[in-house]
Formats: structure tokens, sequence, C-alpha cells
């Protein structure tokens, strides 16, 4: 029988085998194969035959490699360097290239992946979930109501230890006089079973705690227990006072742990049977546990039947109420993540394209470069895969340390830039999933990222360099002519890819920078934040002041109440301060200028036929002291007067930067406000409009420096100081309201005193972000300092790779016509004819380049200028130009200088 | 056994054992095929061949059998085949191992030597 075992299995167990004894293996698998066809059949003989092939495969295989490593490894290595060496300009600007891209990949990647898809560091932490109902017709979270959570208890069967929470910072005192704020939730003692993390010391939440019998009790999270209790080794039973109730410490749970969020002290939910009427319940966080053997699918479709149960029950209440499950840290980041997230990341994907198309480049020149060298060992007897593996560890080698740079800086930086970020978003601290370090994934990815690269870099053009016989290609390089890297036109196309690349990203990349966020019409010096032009940051001291339900607030006159009460508070507050020896005045805001207050589409239509005229702007509610505290001035129309600060007012003033850059300085007196929604749907706190009445001076304080942000000041009714309903954690916060004090000169710091006067006025107040105004925009300069730095650093390490990408392929690409210029120049042409016709060829491919690149960068640059993106535009071109005209030089020299004679002879 | 010599494992010893086995019936001819048959149809066990090459590759590498290339046949799909013979060392490997096995058996309870024969 001559049946023949598949081709395909035959040549993998010919690739598997070692040489010396592969034809005996192959040899008695065929007789075998052969033998027993003939009495099993076709099918399961190949069944036989594909089994031993893998059986043999995977004995021999890692023999293979663990007999190769050894002997070549370290002389490839000793090469790999030497080479590298030998072509610093290559190995350094390579080297940066994939340093640059592996820092902003990870980087970026890592960080977008904590915002939006974190893994929560619990036992089986993708099984707990949260729960919320969606209104579909606003499109908004409106929470789960404890109503809701109890049904879903009872009947999904998908989900155990369904339980609710609600976080507030709570101002605490413990029985020894420390004082402090703790980050509080009040949550189902489940959450303890979900988490399923062991307290450290004591104990945890008990369903008995939740009765409304039981005595008051909490557990302290790791870091409170540090401060309040000032890391008393017997905490357990001692009291601290939380919203002016005496509360028994019953447990600490370990460091690190911060369910659901942020969090560092627990205490029972105090759940009443009258939060189990559906119309009234509070609607608050929920978190569970997927059941066993349940999954997210499982839990989501009873989940679907539960609610469209509850929509036939009570069409009024549930009609348009959907439940929603999701793995409980994974979230849509709100608006200013996204947009943080998204600039960076249009950036870092423009630069990134860039310097990939320079290692690419540099890849093949550095190839040309060494034909001549692979050509001679070629014909010395190395074999192609020989010199294949070693052009591949060279790359190995280059790759692999520059992509442990890269991964090294990115996790330097993460933490740096992460801690900015939770600053600027005013959380008190990282989530506690938060993790600064590289994830597994992060590193693998890495890894499997610069093996590919080095596939590319190395073996790619290796093998293209090694392909065909030896004698012509040293015959070629050997009468100075190129050798096997026909590329021909090819390079004509990657020049100009390159020069238009470089031209049309880089300038962009740096415009994407300029132009900011929020619609500002930031100039491009916003790169430089000016630190407090006209104000002296330490005359003024900054705090949040708020105030947290001690139970949830059921109904809406039981938070009208208490929103009521909270702005007598506060102005209590103020007015103590008034009276303080050091304090020259005090105002009340809804947030700090330029940082926690949002920025809203405005549509202004005045009082005559103009068109109305749409632009971006910034609202704070100001109380009457404000502008004065700020020195603001009304340069048109009228102040704020006390009938303006009545609910029902319509009345806002804006400053000079609104009516210069929103206005283009058309009057503004008169003219009507209307607001749109949010991307996010959060309708602006003036939601009806408003009208202007007046124009002020800018106030000299403010983040960016005087007059940077067009800004709607309205004013401060502080019953609806609503909660903020966006934010990093979307969560519903309480009533919130910034004090400004302005200090008189020379006085005492003020800090302690404010604490005592907070705590004298009611204990059930808080008091936060306590500092100058310097300290507390200076998260908004470091970030925006960070931010600029990495722009810069990276547009610039870019742009140095574009010049010697280009400079590297019009040198290469000239040096390839060595044999046709030394011809030209024996057969009598005129040098200058020879040198213009160089010159004018690559000249041409350079201007096609910049062309091509302009098409794109120009008519962008013109819609949104910025005069830094112009003159970067510029400077490209110019150091573009300048790198590929002084490229050809040196290779047209060399040309000329070959004699005549020995050009003709080679010919 | 000479100190710092390493001994043999169980299936290398089959495998030895075979090899004696197959020259012994065909007059030198041991190679893969036959010497996996040998084992099959003594032990009763099916032998992985991956296992048989691998320990016939670290035989040889330690000295024990030599291996050389027949002509090449047709019904091979015209591949030699790789023989193998057992050298001095092997031998004695093979019977200090015998031997050192015997002498774990020595002194039993006959009870327990009747049982596992």
């Amino acid at each position: 029988m001559n049946a023949a075992p598949p081709a395909l299995l035959r040549r993998l167990l010919e690739l598997a085998l070692p040489h010396e004894v592969r034809e005996g293996i192959v040899g008695d698998l065929d007789e075998v194969y052969r033998s027993r066809r003939g009495t099993s059949g076709a099918i399961t003989t190949t069944l036989w035959y594909a089994a031993q092939v893998l059986a043999i495969t995977a004995r021999f295989v890692p023999e293979r490699i663990a007999d190769a490593l050894p002997s070549s490894l370290g002389l490839d290595l000793k090469l790999s360097l030497r080479m590298l060496a030998k072509y610093p300009l290559l190995t350094v600007v390579g080297g940066i290239a994939v340093t640059v891209a592996t820092a902003l990949g990870v980087g970026a990647s890592e960080f977008v992946h904590d915002l939006v898809a974190p893994e929560l560091p619990l036992e089986e932490g993708e099984r707990i979930v949260r729960i919320a109902q969606i209104d579909t017709e606003a499109g908004a979270t409106v929470g789960a109501s404890l109503y809701d959570l109890a049904v879903w208890r009872e009947s999904v069967a998908s989900l155990e230890d369904v339980g609710a929470f609600a976080t507030m910072e709570q101002g605490a005192v413990s029985d020894r006089g420390e004082a402090g704020t703790v980050s509080l939730a009040r949550t189902n003692a489940s959450m303890f079973r979900v988490t399923r993390v062991p307290p450290l010391m004591g104990r945890v939440l008990t369903e008995a705690d939740e009765r409304a019998e039981a005595p008051p009790v909490v557990v302290l999270g790791y870091d409170a227990w540090q401060t309040l209790l000032d890391g008393d080794p017997d905490p357990i039973g001692r009291m601290v006072e939380l919203a002016g109730t005496p509360t028994t410490v019953v447990g600490i749970m370990p460091e690190g742990y911060g369910f659901p969020e942020t969090q560092n002290a627990w205490v029972p939910l105090g759940v009443e049977s009258a939060d189990l009427d559906p119309a009234t319940s509070p609607r608050l966080g929920s978190f569970a546990r997927l059941a066993d053997g349940a999954t997210l699918e499982s839990a989501r479709n009873e989940l679907e039947v539960v609610g469209r149960r509850a929509a036939a029950d009570d069409p009024e209440l549930y009609g348009r109420l959907e439940p929603r499950i999701q793995e409980f840290a994974r979230r849509a980041p709100g608006g200013l993540a996204v947009l943080a997230v998204s600039g960076v990341g249009i950036v870092c994907i423009l630069l990134l394209i860039v310097a990939c198309a320079n290692v690419v480049t540099l890849a093949f020149a550095r190839m040309v470069m060494r034909e001549g060298e692979i050509a001679v060992r070629t014909s010395l007897g190395a074999t192609r895969k020989r010199i294949v593996l070693q052009l591949f560890a060279e790359a190995l080698v280059l790759v692999g340390t520059a992509t442990a740079i890269g991964m090294t800086i990115a996790w330097l930086a993460l933490g740096r830039i992460s801690r900015v970020f939770f600053e600027v978003q005013q959380a008190p601290r990282p989530p506690f999933w938060w993790n600064d370090g590289l994830s597994a994934t992060t590193v693998v990815y890495a890894v499997i990222l610069a093996l590919v690269g080095a596939v590319m870099i190395g073996v790619v053009p290796a093998l293209k360099a090694t392909g065909g016989a030896v004698q012509p290609r040293l015959g070629q390089l050997s009468a100075g002519g190129g050798g096997n890297l026909k590329l021909g036109g090819r390079w004509t196309v990657l020049i100009v890819l390159q020069v238009a690349l470089s031209v049309a990203l880089l300038p962009l990349a740096v415009s994407v920078d300029a132009r900011g966020g929020l619609g500002d019409a930031r100039p491009a010096s916003v790169l430089e934040p000016v630190p407090g032009i006209g104000f002296q940051p330490g005359d003024y001291v900054t705090a949040q002041l708020g105030r947290d339900a001690v139970v949830p607030l059921r109904t809406d006159q039981e938070e009208a109440e208490f929103m009521a009460t909270s702005r007598v508070l506060f102005e209590q507050v103020r007015d103590r301060l008034q009276e303080d020896p050091a304090v020259q005045a005090v105002a009340l805001t809804s947030g700090l200028s330029a940082m926690n207050h949002g920025g809203v589409a405005v549509e202004l239509t005045s009082a005559g036929s103009e068109p109305a005229i749409s632009g971006g702007a910034r609202i704070l509610l100001i109380d009457r002291s404000y502008l004065d505290l700020m020195d603001a001035t009304v340069v048109a129309g009228q102040p704020l007067g006390p009938g303006d600060f009545a609910p029902e007012s319509r009345s806002v003033l804006v400053n000079e930067a609104f009516v210069s850059n929103v206005l283009g300085g058309r009057n503004a007196i008169g003219g009507q406000l209307r607001f749109s929604e949010g991307e996010d749907g959060a309708v602006p706190v003036l939601a009806g409009g408003a009208d202007i009445v007046g124009v002020v001076s800018n106030p000299a304080i403010d983040a960016y420096g005087p007059g940077v942000h067009p800004v709607i000041y309205a004013p401060l009714d502080l019953a609806p100081v609503r909660p903020r309903d966006s934010g990093f954690l979307n969560m519903p916060q309480p009533p919130l309201t910034q004090i400004f004090v302005r200090m008189r000169p020379g006085a005492e710091p003020l800090a302690n005193r404010l604490y005592e006067i907070v705590n004298e006025v009611d204990p059930s107040l808080r008091l936060t972000a306590v500092g100058t105004a310097a300290d507390a925009w200076g998260p908004v300069h470091t970030g925006g300092r960070i931010g600029a730095w990495i722009l810069r650093a990276v547009a610039a390490i870019v742009l140095m790779l574009s010049v010697a990408g280009v400079y590297a392929l019009m040198s290469f690409t000239v040096s390839r016509r060595t044999r046709e210029i030394a011809i030209r120049n024996a057969v009598g042409a005129r040098r200058s004819e020879i040198v213009s016709a160089v010159f004018r060829r690559s000249a041409a491919q350079l201007a096609v380049g910049v062309a091509l690149g302009s098409l794109v960068a120009v008519p962008v640059l013109r819609d949104r200028v910025a005069e830094g993106s112009v003159r970067s535009l510029l400077i490209v071109v110019a150091l573009l130009l300048t790198a590929g005209l002084a490229a050809c030089l040196v290779p047209v020299r060399r040309a000329l200088a070959i004699e005549p004679a020995a050009a003709m002879r080679a010919e | 056994m000479p100190p710092g010599v390493q001994g043999i494992g169980e299936f290398e010893q089959m495998v030895l054992l075979a090899i004696l086995h197959v020259d012994a019936q065909s007059r030198g001819e041991a190679y893969g095929v036959p010497i996996v048959e040998e084992i099959e149809r003594r032990t009763g066990r099916t032998v992985s061949r991956a296992a048989v090459y691998v320990t016939l590759r670290r035989l040889e590498k330690r000295g024990l059998v030599t291996s050389w290339m027949s002509e090449p046949t047709g019904e091979r799909g015209g591949k030699a085949r790789r023989c193998v013979r057992v050298e001095r060392a092997g031998l004695d490997l093979l019977r200090e191992s015998r031997r050192a096995m015997a002498r774990m058996w020595d002194d039993l309870d006959p009870s327990i030597v009747g049982g596992a024969s």
C-alpha cells in the first residue's frame, strides 16, 4: 500500500524533530501508518497519526528550545549589544519611539481600564453587582428604592445578599477628643457577606445591629482607626461621636478595604417599616452577589420579568422605570472623566501613529545599511535561520529594553496622575479598588506587543534581506548599488507618507490640547497657568461646608426641611466667621471658581432682532458679598440687589470675559439666557433661563487667572443648593457650599478657628478641603502642568523621531543611487547637473509630503486657530525640509568621489 | 554501580531490554517500530511512541546505546531506519539494576514475595 500520512501533519512532525532523529522517527511513523491503514481504515489511522504527531511534538519541542538556548543565547545577546552600539542613532531613536509608545499605551489603557472597568480586589469580585432603576424616558439613573430592593431580594433567585447603602462625609469626634471627617456608609449588614472580607479586629455589622432598638455601633476602616483613634491597639468598645450621636466601635476593617467606594466607616442603614412604601421609600445605592451558578445574564432576565410585573401593577410609578444590573465597579465615567480621557486618548493616538510610522521606517532603513554585512555572513556559511535569529535577538534586546523603560515610566506616572485626577474631582480619596500599579493583563499585553514588535522590526526585514542567492547580492554590493531590498517606488511612498503624517498630525496634536474643554475659548497660554494675578492666594481661606442627613430623607417635604435647616446653619457659620477679628469678609458660593461648578452651553437672545448667540460659560452661584470680596466692580448695568436673591429671581451678572469671548463685545445688558441640558442629561441650575442685569470686571481670583473663563454669576439661594448630580462617583451628594474668607493682612491662621466655629454651630455640619485659595487651586495647576509637560515632551520626541526618520529615509534612498550617480559622473555628466537632479527629486518628495499633510492640517487650524499651532506647523515643516535635504548631501558626495574607472568596471 | 554514575529508570530498562530482545530476534535491526511492539507485547501495556523516542535519544546521549542509519526502504516512504544497539555500559547498568532490585526482594516474607508473583 502506497498511502502516505497527511502532508501537513508530516511537515509539522519534521519541524518538531531535531535533525539527527528526524528521518528515523518520520520513517517509523510512515511504516506504522501504512500497515495500520490496511487494517484500521484511513480515518482511524489518520487520527492515530495526528495523535502521535502531537505527542511527539509536545515531547521534543521543549527539549529543542532548551538545547538551543544555552549555546547561542549568550552569543546572540553579546552580538546584539555590539550591533546596537554600532548604530547609535537608530538605536536611540527607535528605542525612544518604542519607550514613548509603550509608556503612553500602557499608561492610558491602565488608567482608562481602572476608571471604566476595574476589577474589585475582593474574592470573586466580578460576581458583586449593582442594581439601579433607570428612568427610560429621561435616560437617567434614579437609584433603587428600599422597596425595590426588598422585592428583588424576594423574587430574584440569581441574586443573594441584596442590600442598600448611602454614603456621606461625616464629622466625627473620638472619646479622647480626636476630631476628623470619616467617609461614612450607612449599609445593610449583608454588605460584609457580599465582600467576604473578615475584620482585622472585633466584628462586622450584623442584622441585630440594624434593629431600631439596637445601640448605635460603627465599624471603622484602617485609616479612620489610625487617625480618629490614633491607632489605639485596643479600639473595640471605644466611643466615637458621629453627627452628635455617641457610637460604639465594634470592629476595624483591614487596610485597603473601602466598600462601596472610598468609605472608612460603616454604620447600620436604619431601615424602618415605613421605608418600604413604594412611593416614599428612599432611593439608595445597592449591592448584591450573584448566587452560585447564576450569571449576570440570568439575573438580568429575572430582573426584567420583575420590572415588567411592577410596571403592570403600578404603571404610574414603574411605567418608565427599568431595573438595570451591572458589575459593581463598572461604570461609564462622568462628564469630566470622559473629556479628560477622550482628549488625552485622541492626542495619544495621533502621536502614536507618527511614532509607529517612524519605527517601521527605521527598521527598513537599518536593514538596508546591513545588507552588505548579511550577504558576507551568508557567504561565510551562516544559515538563513542563524541570521534571522540574530536579527530577532537584536530587535528583542532593543524593543524589550524600551518596553521595560516605557512600562516603568507609565507605572511611576500613573500614581501621580491619578492622585491629581482625584484631587481635581474633589473625591476624598481614590476608590478602594484603584490600583496605581500595572495589572498583570497590561504587562502580558505589553510583553506580547514587544514580541510582535521585535518580529516586525527584526524578523520581517531580515527574511526579506536574506532571501535569494548570495552571489548576485555580493556582486551588487561590491559595485556600490543596492542589494536585495528592492523597494523602488515604495521608498518614495514611505518618504511622502512620513512627511505628510508628521505635518498633518503634530500641529493638530498641539492644537487639540490648546483648545481645551467645555467650549471655553482658552488661549494656548492656558498651558502656563497664571497663578492668581492681582491677588495673594494666601489672603484667602476657602473650605467646603456640607451637611448630611442622619437618616435617609423620604419625602420631598423632608428634603425641603432639611435643606432649609442646612441653609440657616450655613448662614450662621458665615455670620460667626464675619465676627472674627482676623476676617475681613466672608462669602458663600456654590463652588470653587473654575473647579467644581458646571460648564454649560448657553444661548443668548437680545432685546433687539439680532440672531441668538451661542457659547459656553460656567455658572457660579454667589451670595451678596462674593463680588466685593473678590474686588470685582460693576462695569455696566447694575449689581444684584436684595430683590434679586428671591427664589423666583431670574437676574444674573456676567463677567467681562463673557462679553468679550461669548458675545464678541456686544451689549449684554437686557439679554436673555437660555441653557441647554448637559451631555449627561443634567439640567443646569437656572433651567428656566435668566436675564443679564449687569456686567462685572473679571474677578482677580480665578484658578487660571482673571478673565480666562466666561462666568455667569447667579444668586445663591441656599435652599436649592442642589445635590451635585454629577462628579466622578455619580452619587447623590448632600447640600454643600463653598466658604470664601478674605483674611485681614497679617492675621493669624484661621483653619483651627474655622473647625471650632463649625462644630459650635452644629455638630452635623462637616468641614472639608480647608486651605488657602492657592491650596485649593493647586491640583488644577498641577494637573495642567503635568498635562502640558506630557504633551510637550511627547510632541518633541515625536518630532525628533520624524526628523530622524525622514533623515534616515532620504539618506538611504540617495545611497541606493550611488552606482547610478557614479556612472553618470563617469560618462561625463556635469556634477552640478547630477547634484541638482538628486536634490530635485528629494525636494519634490518632501514637497508632496508637506502639501498632503497641509491639506489635513491647515483647514483644521484655520477653523480653530491657535497661534501656537500655526507656529508649530511651520517649525515641523522647516525641520523636516532641512533634515531631508541635509540627508542627501553625504551620500551624493560619496558617490561623486568614486573613481569613474571603478564605476565602469563594476558595471 | 560506581559512585557518581546515574542509575536508570524502569522505562529505560524496558527500552534497553526490548532492544536486546529485538536484536536477538532480527540480528541487529532494532529500531523504533519493533522496540515499541516488543514492549507492548511483553508488558501488555500500550506505550507512548514519543516516550520511547525521547528515551532512546537520552540513552544515546548517555552512551548506553549507539545508533546508525540503515538503507532507505520503500515501505517507509524512502526513509532510512535508525537502528540502535545496546553498548557495554548499558548492559552493565541493566545488570546492576536487576541485581539491586533482586537485593530489594531478598529476605522479604515469602507471603509478600508470593503475592507479588
